[in-house]
């Protein structure tokens, strides 16, 4: 069957008020989840698993996609809102997106982010639906020897990201590498730094990184004076982007899907990933790189559309060939077992009904978040005139509610609170906390397929040359490598490090 | 001040890793060990370390520490999370957060007694509504069942 | 979710019908007076949507209907199950209200990580769930193709070291080649990933030539013709497989079975009344058709040594005794 067909039929099988209704929730709760700091879509698809199997499985699994994809909508708000990222892959959204709303530009930081999401998602899925078969054997070539590549690249892409000094981006880059090794080898079984502590056997949990280092930062900072008024003290200009923000943003969100795309498909990838490595590309192709960090537009345009295209992309792996990327298409993978459908090879051919009506839903539900996310930002916009004084205990326990429900364990409040008081002191000190955390993301799965390649190499390293895919990403790491050392060197001649 | 003892840390920091990583063992049967990439990871932080002690350029100028009215409410707020972190287990999350957001709110906000009240009930009901029923998570219970 | 439970609990009433166990009589006659008041926790130590955690939802579902009691599904993760199996040995409350819905690997957590903390007398087991047997899975196209394992572990013989499989370290993925290798002196490649999934999928990627998994993992794989299981390593012939011969057929061998088994636990201390209640539950709902149908779905089967409730407890003792054994006889443990 083809795809037209086969999206014509996915689409008549969505049509029920059942599918539909349910398309709607998920695209609702995956709002609510996106905006509330912390819990993010794997909690929520966690505790609203049990629900599918009660119910049809187009609008089962149409619901809890549409939370996934959701989810990517609402990160963006209390990142540009409060500069506390709802979501891992909405960090990068608050460096220019807060700014924005520093100088009144909230509603448009907002709009961007919505429309941006909802392109790159359209976008995203019209290439699932054509694409999806020659883009299944692209996901399979990645092994050991290409995801080393392939985290090499993402590495490299951090150095671009430091804005200040780069002897402290570098630092905590290390930092960051170094943080995510603590935990149990997933090579060997050996314990690292777990300083005899059970709850540090499974690592540091990233949510808890994410909250104390930026969300109790934050806090904190905010804590020094007696904020008796609003947050933001500038009056909010107008709730629309203008057109120069249109013009500055749709180049961005084109680069931005595609990017997502490859890098939510790929394995190691996923939409934290892609969020960084479009603010990177962004950077690295501006006019005026110093812009970043104080309210450029493409800076929030980009990020936002590769985290959505990077759903998209995942979804590829997931369906024709079983495989899930991370943690999330793990559990939609679960939901679909459940269902009494095994993703793979065979799936579209076998169940087309249940394929094409759930890629249907996703255009359907993208269209719903749109529909929610516009109107809304007026009252996100509203929120920020309430008193701080009332919002604070909210945050407060936003905070460590959000941090709780990743584990349900007290312990990683404790991490939250560290890093909390961690992160106070070194954004005083200026050091950035972006290259940190995408070394904590990136980590793992470098060192695993660096392990890995080398275990199964008859010739060392020599893994690396003899594989195409690899060797190309390598290949490109050196040469960006390079660039950035070189621009230094052109930049500051007399040599601040 | 700090922030030369911040350096001072690094380099501390780094040197333990290392350590920590050379028993690990750096090399192994099967290729690279579990050590070598945290002793990779001890050798940058422990140079970035001397370089940031040796190289006075990178020192912040004029790091805004706050005055003391906003170190005691720092401290405060973080002395509440902290309080609410340990009774957690024991008291159940209502319980837990109802008082520290009331202390907090008429210590560091010094907001007065009816406005902390209600501000309180109002903010712990939302979290627990929203968190514990509408997406039916499972909090702390405390001594009474909620 | 209770709002959007009920919500939904009306559509589906009205849209579908479902076959739904009734309370069963046995089970209502061991109510203790008092018990339960509250939801009833199954603690799952790994991500929800995996194996075990689909496995604890199904059963937790039907549990709720031979018992009539509400049961919630709760994931404590961390560290392969390490933290989840020490929170269910050390901080659980034993008054019934947690069941941990566990898989034998905490023999392994126990005997080899517990060390002073816990061990696996903290842990009662009231019930057997299911089994899933590892398979070994070649790739029908390239260089092993429709060869058999005994001709694969010859060629590991001859150039050893030169054929890869995938293993999960320190697990049973890992004492299977073991044994493998102590009973035929061959000698193969181990490239380490984090389940018999990766495994499955670097197969097909030509990244290693031998996969380790369960049948769930590689069954959508086996419909499309691109892998097919060489050994299985169970007792007897699994009904899902069942021209597959096991490890011990194959290599005249009697210890090579490797397994999950899914069981349930209690703290120790739970007051017996309770206990035997929640075991009841959880042994009427596996005996269920219509979880039974589930089970099969996910590709596991039901362990024949294991189907008696009375003596169940009693052979997993001796099971986890043999591999208490087998980690003294490979050096593992002292």
């Amino acid at each position: 069957m083809d795809a037209i067909n086969g999206l014509a039929m996915g689409f008549s099988v969505l049509f029920t008020p059942e599918n539909l209704y349910f398309c709607f929730l998920g695209s609702l709760v995956g709002t609510l989840v996106g905006v509330l700091p912390g819990i993010g879509p794997l909690a929520a698809l966690a505790l609203l698993l049990p629900v599918t199997f009660q119910l049809a499985p187009v609008a089962g699994l149409g619901m809890l996609c549409a939370i996934f994809y959701g989810a990517m909508y609402g990160g963006s708000t209390t990142s540009i809102l409060v500069n506390i990222p709802g979501e891992a892959a909405s960090v990068v959204t608050a460096l220019d997106g807060h700014a924005m709303a520093r100088q009144g530009r909230a509603g448009s930081a907002l709009g961007i982010a919505a429309i941006g999401s909802f392109i790159a998602g359209t976008i995203s899925l019209v290439a699932l639906t054509f694409f999806s078969p020659l883009l299944a054997s692209v996901a399979i070539s990645f092994g050991p020897p290409e995801n080393f590549g392939l985290m090499v690249l993402g590495l490299v892409s951090t150095l671009y990201m430091i804005g200040g000094s780069k002897v402290k981006g570098v630092l905590m880059i290390a930092l960051g590498f170094l943080a995510a090794t603590v935990g149990m080898d997933i090579v060997n079984g050996q314990d690292r730094f777990t300083l005899n502590n059970v709850n540090l056997a499974g690592g540091i949990e990233i949510l808890s990184v994410v909250i104390g280092l930026y969300g109790l930062s934050e806090i904190l900072t905010n804590c020094e004076t007696i904020v008796k008024n609003q947050l933001l003290a500038e009056k909010i200009r107008g709730l629309w982007p203008s057109f120069k923000d249109w013009k500055a943003s749709w180049k961005p969100m084109m680069r931005g899907s595609f990017l997502g795309f490859f890098l939510g498909l790929v394995p190691g990838g996923g939409p934290v990933t892609a969020s960084f490595v479009s603010y990177t590309l962004e950077k690295r192709l501006a006019k005026n790189p110093e812009r970043f960090g104080n309210g450029a537009i493409e800076g929030v345009a980009g990020p936002e559309a590769a985290n959505n295209a990077a759903v998209s992309g995942g979804m590829i792996p997931l369906f024709t060939l079983g495989i899930p990327g991370n943690a999330v298409t793990a559990l939609l993978l679960g939901a679909l077992v459940i269902q009494g459908v095994q993703p793979g090879p065979t799936f579209i051919t076998q169940r087309p009904d249940l394929f094409w009506g759930v890629v249907a839903s996703m255009y359907v539900g993208n269209v719903f978040l749109l529909l929610l996310n516009l109107p809304l930002i007026g009252l996100w916009v509203q929120c920020l005139r309430v008193p701080y004084r009332v919002l604070f205990p909210l945050i407060l326990l936003l905070a460590i509610v959000g941090t709780y429900s990743a584990n349900k364990n007290v312990f990683d409040l404790w991490v939250m609170l560290g890093f909390g008081v961690v992160g106070y002191i070194l954004r005083k000190l200026q050091y950035e906390f972006s290259p940190f955390l995408i070394a904590f993301v990136l980590a793992p799965m470098l060192e695993q397929s660096l392990r890995q390649s080398m275990v199964m190499s008859p010739h060392g390293m020599f893994i690396f040359a003899e594989r195409p895919i690899a060797a190309c990403l390598i290949g490109i790491s050196l040469i960006l490598a390079v660039l950035v050392f070189r621009q230094r060197k052109l930049n500051q001649p007399g040599g601040d490090i | 001040m700090i922030e030369r003892g911040l350096n001072l840390l690094w380099v501390v920091l780094g040197l333990a890793t290392m350590a920590n990583a050379w028993a690990l063992g750096l090399f192994g049967s099967m290729g690279p060990d579990s050590g070598l990439f945290p002793m990779i990871c001890g050798v940058t932080i422990t140079l970035c370390g001397l370089l940031l002690m040796i190289k006075k350029s990178t020192l912040v100028e004029n790091p805004e520490w706050p005055a003391s009215t906003g170190c005691r409410r720092i401290l405060g707020v973080l002395g509440g999370l902290v309080g609410l972190t340990v009774t957690l287990p024991y008291l159940g999350f209502a319980i837990s957060s109802a008082l520290t957001t009331f202390v907090l709110l008429q210590t560091i906000e010094r907001s007065r007694v009816l406005e902390s009240v209600v501000l309180t009930l109002v903010s712990v009901s939302v979290i627990v509504y929203v968190f514990g029923h509408l997406l039916g998570m499972s909090l702390p219970r405390g001594p009474w069942g909620w | 979710m209770k709002l959007i439970h009920s919500f939904i609990g009306a559509i589906a009433a009205v849209a579908t019908a479902t076959a739904v166990a009734q309370v069963s009589p046995n089970v209502a006659k061991l109510k203790p007076k008092d018990f339960p008041t509250q939801s009833i926790e199954y603690t799952v130590v790994y991500p929800a949507g995996g194996g075990m955690d689909l496995t604890a939802r199904q059963l937790g579902k039907f549990a709720e209907q031979v018992s009539g009691d509400k049961i919630l599904v709760n994931n404590r993760t961390g560290g392969a199950g390490m933290v989840g199996h020490t929170y269910l040995a050390t901080q659980a409350k034993p008054d019934g209200y947690t069941v941990g819905i566990l898989a034998n690997l905490v023999w392994g957590d126990a005997m080899l990580r517990g060390k002073d903390k816990w061990s696996l007398s903290n842990l009662e087991t009231i019930a057997y769930i299911n089994s899933d047997a590892l398979a070994w899975v070649a790739a029908t196209k390239g260089p092993f193709a429709g060869k058999s394992a005994k001709e694969i572990v010859q060629t590991a013989k001859d150039k050893p070291g030169t054929v890869r499989v995938a293993i999960v370290p320190g697990s049973m993925w890992e004492y299977l080649i073991d044994q493998i290798e102590a009973a035929t002196g061959a000698k193969f490649l181990r490239v380490p990933f984090q389940g018999g999934k990766p495994g499955v999928v670097a197969l097909l990627g030509g990244n290693v030539d031998i996969a380790q998994g369960f049948y769930g993992e590689f069954e959508s794989y086996l419909q499309a013709d691109q892998v097919k299981p060489i050994a299985v390593a169970s007792a007897s012939r699994l009904g899902n497989m069942k021209d597959v011969a096991t490890f011990n057929e194959i290599f005249g061998t009697k210890d090579i079975v490797w397994n999950i088994i899914r069981l349930a636990v209690v703290p120790k201390g739970t007051p017996a009344d309770r206990k035997a209640y929640l075991a009841a539950t959880i042994n009427a709902a596996v005996r269920t058709p219509a979880l039974a149908a589930e089970f099969a779905k996910l590709g596991a089967y039901t362990d024949p040594l294991l189907t008696n409730p009375a003596t169940a407890a009693a052979e997993l003792d001796k099971m986890a005794q043999a591999e208490r054994a087998f980690y003294v006889k490979t050096g593992r443990l002292k």
